[in-house]
């Protein structure tokens, strides 16, 4: 049972304060959506949370597991179960999509020598198949030329394999087609089970038709400032985030 | 430690007179067109000691480390060359140059005037002509139906000895032949020097696939000087990888002899610690419509330094040449260094030459991603070093030798 807890965080970049005694608890089994407007600090709460080296965490926690993530290497976040979905998936030249996700997979293995390729490969064609991800992309390199919608599939498909306890979905609807976001969607449902909690950060009121989610919360100037069921979402389509800012204002 | 070991400067006793009268001594059964080579190669030798120092073919380089000056004495290099893989063939000739000198020394001897690359390596040029007591001969004829390979070890010697090793490729018209040539060391105390001299002659209409892999240990010394002489059509696809050895100094040489000749130079350096590489390449294009292209690629961790530089020459008879040089270099700690000369001269009119060269240091974004991964981070900087010089390894037209290789690069991240 995978909960995130995070507690008073705050992140600055470049001296300048984007989280704010940030607070946040996601238990597992749900799924919770952040939305807010461009520089409310949602991609920070994420890149802060895999311990960006860009960012600087000046105070308050986050656990996973009642393990804090806060002080941890990048690595040892992933391997403690925490995945990060980029919103732009970097493009790494010569690098195989299936060296890297089998050197993350005996990254986590005690004996890297027991990896199985034969088991390897057959997990991974089944996932991309699932995905929708030609079987030739296993040997092209990470992200190199991708298009957008085939960067997030890629970054399913990565988090499908790595099997974590806990997901971060950073804007993973960005750049997708109508039908790329069916195929996102339903690779991140077949993931949801009672052991595993998602964050899903987004934009737009879509991603969440398809990824319903249990909790919506609204982020401002580096804080939560209203929660609610995914009605919310729908609201703040219909009505934009000046309403919040005016609610914030009166 | 290594610094330390290198200045101890001694006079290695083949610099004396009398070492060498009494090496031309031992070598009096050799047929006299070689006997008049290893003399004139040593009155060279002893003619051009005081080098300049402001040799531009030399600059960047810490010249004290590529010297001669810490070898005691001559390997007796018996051993040093092995032939390890062979596909059967009866037109064709392979064996060391021992050999060949005492059962066909009219095989060799049309080669004696042949000279180096001429890149700056004067010294270890004339060392080698005038010593050379090991190398390898191969001669490949032109039946097409015979697409021989060959796989052959250069042993570096015991610390404080050096080897000099001469070889001679000949592949006859439409001839086609692979090559892999390993240099590698016996054991951790193998840390002498071993010098090679190579001349390929590439007839009309062959195919060389020629792949070199330097994996010598740490402390020892590699000169590499190579010569290929490319006639109508044939086509050469060099790919070299070092890795070993402390210092290194390699020069390549093209020469495009005649129309539509095309040669492809690709290698990659993984060095660590104190390495030093110091390549040298020249593409020289004689004659119309041949293409040249060089692609050099260096991963450097630590304090290691590599230096590139490459000339595309174009003669005035050369029209309609294209010819590509690019180097590219990443640099994984601050201490490491990269310097690079591109660079051009062209004295014909209608030419397509482009050459570029770029440094960089790892992406900090591209490492967060893969670090973001639960990879760790020497895990995460193999692979993207590995990544960078895939490009070269995947011209290795081999399966099994590109996991090879690729193994000695991981090997260097541990």
């Amino acid at each position: 049972m995978s909960t995130l807890k995070v507690h008073n965080l705050s992140v600055n970049i470049e001296d300048k304060t984007i989280l704010n005694e940030f607070s946040l608890e996601v238990p597992a089994g749900e799924v919770h959506a952040i939305m807010g407007p461009n520089g409310s600090g949602k991609s920070t709460l994420s890149k802060a949370l895999a311990a960006h080296p860009s960012y600087d965490v000046l105070g308050g926690t986050a656990e996973l597991d009642g393990c804090n993530l806060i002080g941890m290497e990048p690595d040892e976040i992933s391997r403690a179960g925490l995945f990060l979905a980029f919103q732009y998936p970097i493009e790494v030249p010569g690098v195989t999509i299936a060296n890297f996700i089998r050197a993350a997979i005996q990254a986590r293995m005690e004996d890297s020598k027991s990896f199985k390729a034969v088991d390897y490969y057959k997990e991974l064609y089944q996932k991309m198949d699932d995905l929708g991800i030609d079987r030739k992309f296993t040997s092209r390199s990470l992200n190199d030329g991708f298009s957008g919608g085939e960067k997030k599939r890629c970054e399913i498909l990565q988090m499908a394999m790595l099997d974590p306890k806990f997901c971060i979905l950073d804007e993973t609807d960005s750049g997708l087609d109508i039908d790329a976001l069916r195929v996102v969607s339903a690779g991140v449902n077949s993931m949801r089970s009672a052991e595993r909690g998602f964050l899903v950060i987004t934009h737009y009121q879509r991603l969440l038709d398809y990824i319903v989610p249990d909790k919506v919360h609204v982020m401002w100037e580096g804080k939560i400032v209203r929660s609610g069921d995914k009605e919310l979402a729908t609201e703040l389509e219909s009505k934009g985030y000046d309403w919040i800012k005016e609610e914030l204002a009166a | 430690m290594i610094q330390e070991k290198v200045q101890t400067k001694i006079t290695p006793d083949f610099f004396s007179e009398d070492y060498f009268e009494k090496f031309a001594s031992n070598h009096s059964w050799e047929p006299g067109w070689l006997a008049d080579l290893r003399k004139e190669s040593w009155e060279r030798l002893r003619e051009d000691q005081d080098f300049s120092l402001k040799d531009e073919r030399w600059r960047f380089s810490p010249k004290s480390r590529l010297g001669y000056s810490h070898f005691e004495s001559i390997s007796d290099s018996s051993h040093s060359v092995k032939f390890n893989q062979a596909s059967e063939s009866s037109e064709n000739i392979w064996d060391t140059v021992d050999n060949i000198l005492l059962d066909n020394p009219d095989l060799i001897s049309d080669f004696a005037e042949i000279s180096g690359p001429n890149l700056g390596a004067t010294e270890s040029f004339h060392l080698t002509n005038t010593y050379f007591n090991n190398g390898f001969f191969i001669k490949v004829s032109g039946n097409p139906s015979q697409k021989l390979q060959l796989s052959i070890d250069h042993t570096c010697p015991q610390e404080g000895l050096v080897s000099f090793h001469k070889n001679y490729v000949v592949l006859d018209d439409f001839a086609e032949v692979t090559l892999i040539e390993n240099f590698i060391s016996e054991n951790d105390t193998s840390q002498g020097g071993l010098s090679n001299l190579t001349h390929f002659k590439i007839g009309k209409g062959a195919k060389l696939n020629r792949i070199l892999i330097q994996n010598m240990a740490d402390g020892s010394s590699f000169h590499n000087l190579e010569n290929f002489d490319l006639h109508a059509n044939s086509t050469v696809v060099n790919v070299e990888c070092f890795l070993g050895a402390n210092q290194s100094r390699i020069e390549t040489k093209g020469n495009l002899l005649q129309s539509g000749a095309n040669f492809e130079n690709f290698s990659f350096v993984s060095g660590r610690k104190e390495q030093l590489f110091d390549q040298r390449t020249e593409q020289h294009h004689l004659a119309p419509h041949c293409s040249s292209n060089l692609l050099s690629k260096n991963v450097l961790q630590e304090e290691a330094k590599s230096i590139f530089a490459g000339l595309i020459k174009v003669d005035s008879e050369a029209q309609e040449t294209n010819a590509l040089q690019t180097n590219r270099n990443l640099l994984l700690s601050k201490e490491a260094e990269a310097d690079s000369l591109p660079g051009l001269e062209i004295l014909a009119n209608d030419v397509r030459c482009t050459h570029g060269a770029t440094t960089s240091r790892l992406d900090q974004e591209e490492l967060f991603y893969l670090l973001s991964r639960g990879i760790e981070k020497k895990s995460a900087e193999s692979l993207i070093s590995l990544g960078f010089i895939e490009e070269i390894i995947g011209k290795v037209q081999d399966e099994d030798l590109t996991q090879t290789i690729r193994d000695l690069v991981c090997n260097h991240f541990k």
